[in-house]
């Protein structure tokens, strides 16, 4: 699994045995709130009330704080930094005069950041404890087309291969000394005769793909059938619908709150 | 089974046809191979057999192409392909992409053509077994060494259960003992179901 | 026998994962190298101009959700739309035969950048607070410091960096496909837009 480009933690949580789609609602619901609900705080407040005792039931705690810290650790330094320091008339708060934090810049630095954290970590959760085959499967049975989850799955397994040529592409810079020395013109000089055949091989490649899906009655009329089976728990159709007026909730408070400003 | 009379075929912009006043017939459970040097039009006969040609190959293809009773050029291409399973040298041109087990790899033409899940276990498992790769079953298709993903390859499409197996090159990345388990389960199939093989070799 | 839509082929269908894989690939190459661009929508534009508008639209929009959604990136998910706009653009420059002359390639990508700014400003205003983390985040920077809004400045970032990037990997991606064999692109129902 950690072949593919996919985040999934392999597992048998309870969490790993929902339905793709309940998960699916969790997010929808936990990003709604994220994105539309008022305030500072409330996206710290779904952190650590939704979020964190789903990962912890998930048993993806730990890895899910880590990636979350690592991906959103360079946005926040600059928005603190940038909107912080920069917040044209702001009020200070620390320091004074040109080099001072702004008030409005920290409240919309932790605002800001408050999102990001909300967004990545409910995708993360999502992502490590869901199989994508599960997911596009579950999609499927909705009705997805296969055309669709098609892209998504050939995607999952063709980016890590490229990366990994890519990576290979690098490495032999490196060994030159190009990759981050050397002046841009060299650097964009040697990497081009390099990327450019990985690029016309792989496009050449796409023919005797198509005709190999076309050779497993890919276009066949008619319904498919999947071999892999997705359960769900009795409670889990109340919960989705929970999920999603949970998240039209969120909406319309937003909405109101605008309303009555 | 198959029937080719006077055919004749050229690529799309190309001069020269790839194929002239081609002429065979092979019966029914019988086994036909091609043997020529490159560039003679082996891969384009093995495409005209399944109906890629001129399906997905269009260009100009004069003569009869008949394939399991069916008139290739007129028949779509997604009932052709229930006839005629195509093999070819690259496997990883050839596995879906879309499957994290082989198991399910084998299984995925199935999907495609609506089997029911019962069913597809057993001709899952059978076909693994047939060529040798029930060991493989929960392996990931795409980590695979050539051979091993060719042998997959190979169970795909025999899971189908064609009429007509064509096989350009199918050997180039199997070793010794691949290619014997390979054979011997083309050869249960001509012997069971009657399965016509249509071989192309270097 | 045609599928109903002309454009949506298998081969454009197994296009397009490809495609995302070439936007993700070259585009962390080049964040590696150090060198000033993006260069992550040459897989979208390659898809636009040989499949049409709507399998571009397609490819930037999966493509910016995908890099964003698998963890990669998340940066990127939102900006899915700019994306879609991309391969849109690209498949309409070359339906209306830009991509036959070198300059007027160029051009398009300058203009296709210029409205990919436009689409990606509100978002990166309103979901990111302006910044995305990136090193262009510097623009940002200089222009508030001016005094000016988050939106304007948002906007400046994306102005200096998306018309420069996207005209070279329209130049990329004409060269691409004048490389690529004639029976190759005889696949592709748009093909003779560019040869």
């Amino acid at each position: 699994m950690t072949e593919a480009l996919g985040l999934y933690v392999p597992g048998e949580s309870r969490v790993h045995q929902l339905h793709p789609l309940t998960k699916l609602t969790f997010v929808g619901f936990i990003l709604l709130g994220g994105l539309a609900l008022p305030g500072i705080w409330t996206t710290y407040a779904l952190l650590f009330l939704v979020v964190a005792p789903l990962a912890w039931l998930g048993r993806v705690l730990r890895e899910l704080v880590a990636a979350t810290w690592r991906v959103a650790l360079p946005f926040a330094i600059s928005v603190f930094l940038i909107q912080g320091f920069l917040w044209p008339n702001g009020t200070p708060f620390l320091g004074s005069g040109v080099i001072s934090l702004k008030r409005e810049g920290l409240v919309f630095a932790v605002t800001s950041t408050g999102r990001i954290l909300t967004v990545v970590s409910s995708f993360l959760w999502f992502a490590f404890t869901t199989r994508p085959d599960a997911l596009m499967a579950a999609l499927a049975q909705r009705g997805v087309p296969a055309s669709l989850t098609y892209i998504l799955l050939a995607t999952l397994q063709i980016v890590p291969r490229f990366r990994a040529r890519a990576a290979a592409i690098i490495d032999a810079q490196r060994a030159r000394g190009l990759e981050t020395g050397g002046s841009l013109l060299r650097r964009a000089q040697g990497v081009l005769p390099l990327v450019v055949p990985l690029i016309l091989s792989s496009l050449i490649d796409v023919e005797e793909r198509a005709l190999a899906i076309e050779a497993r009655a890919f276009n066949h009329p008619g319904l498919k059938t999947s071999l892999i089976e997705i359960e769900q728990a009795a409670w889990e159709p109340a919960a989705r619908w929970a999920a999603i007026l949970g998240a039209i909730g969120f909406l319309l408070l937003r909405l109101w709150f605008s309303l009555n400003r | 089974m198959i029937t080719l009379d006077r055919v004749t075929y050229t690529y799309p912009g190309s001069a020269q046809p790839a194929l002239r006043e081609i002429s065979l017939s092979v019966p029914e459970g019988q086994f036909l191979g091609v043997v020529g040097r490159n560039g003679a039009g082996k891969s384009t006969l093995a495409y005209t057999l399944a109906g890629f040609i001129p399906h997905f190959y269009h260009g100009v293809l004069e003569g009869e192409v008949i394939v399991d009773q069916k008139r290739t050029q007129v028949t779509p291409l997604s009932e052709l392909v229930l006839s005629v399973g195509l093999i070819y040298q690259n496997p990883f041109n050839q596995i879906s992409g879309t499957k994290y087990t082989v198991r399910e790899e084998i299984a995925f033409g199935l999907e495609n053509l609506g089997v029911s899940r019962a069913e597809m276990v057993d001709r899952s498992e059978a076909m693994m077994a047939l060529v040798g790769i029930s060991d493989l079953a929960d392996r990931m298709p795409l980590s695979l060494s050539g051979g091993q993903m060719q042998r997959v390859v190979i169970a795909s499409l025999l899971a189908m259960k064609p009429k007509v197996l064509v096989l350009d090159e199918p050997t180039s990345q199997l070793d010794p003992i691949g290619s014997r388990e390979v054979f011997a389960a083309i050869r249960s199939l001509m012997l069971n179901e009657r399965m016509t093989v249509v071989m192309i070799e270097h | 026998m045609q599928t109903p839509r002309k454009d949506f082929t298998t081969v454009t269908l197994v296009l397009i994962p490809v495609a995302i894989a070439i936007n993700i690939a070259v585009g962390q190459l080049i964040y590696t190298l150090k060198i000033p661009l993006y260069l992550d929508s040459i897989g979208t534009v390659l898809v636009g101009v040989l499949a049409g508008p709507w399998a571009g639209a397609l490819t930037g929009l999966l493509s910016n959700l995908i890099w964003g959604l698998s963890g990669l990136n998340p940066t990127y998910a939102p900006f899915a739309a700019a994306a879609a706009a991309i391969g849109l653009l690209a498949g309409l420059f070359a339906e209306s035969g830009w991509l036959r002359a070198w300059w007027k390639v160029v051009l398009a990508g300058l203009i296709t950048g210029l409205v990919a700014a436009v689409i990606s400003a509100p978002i990166a205003a309103y979901v990111f607070g302006g910044v995305t983390g990136a090193g262009t985040d510097v623009v940002v920077a200089i222009f508030r410091s001016f005094g000016f809004g988050v939106l304007p400045s948002s906007f400046a970032q994306g102005v200096s960096s998306d018309p420069l990037d996207k005209a070279v990997s329209f130049f990329i991606v004409w060269m691409i496909v004048r490389a690529l064999p004639m029976r190759f692109l005889a696949r592709f129902p748009r093909a003779g837009s560019v040869k």
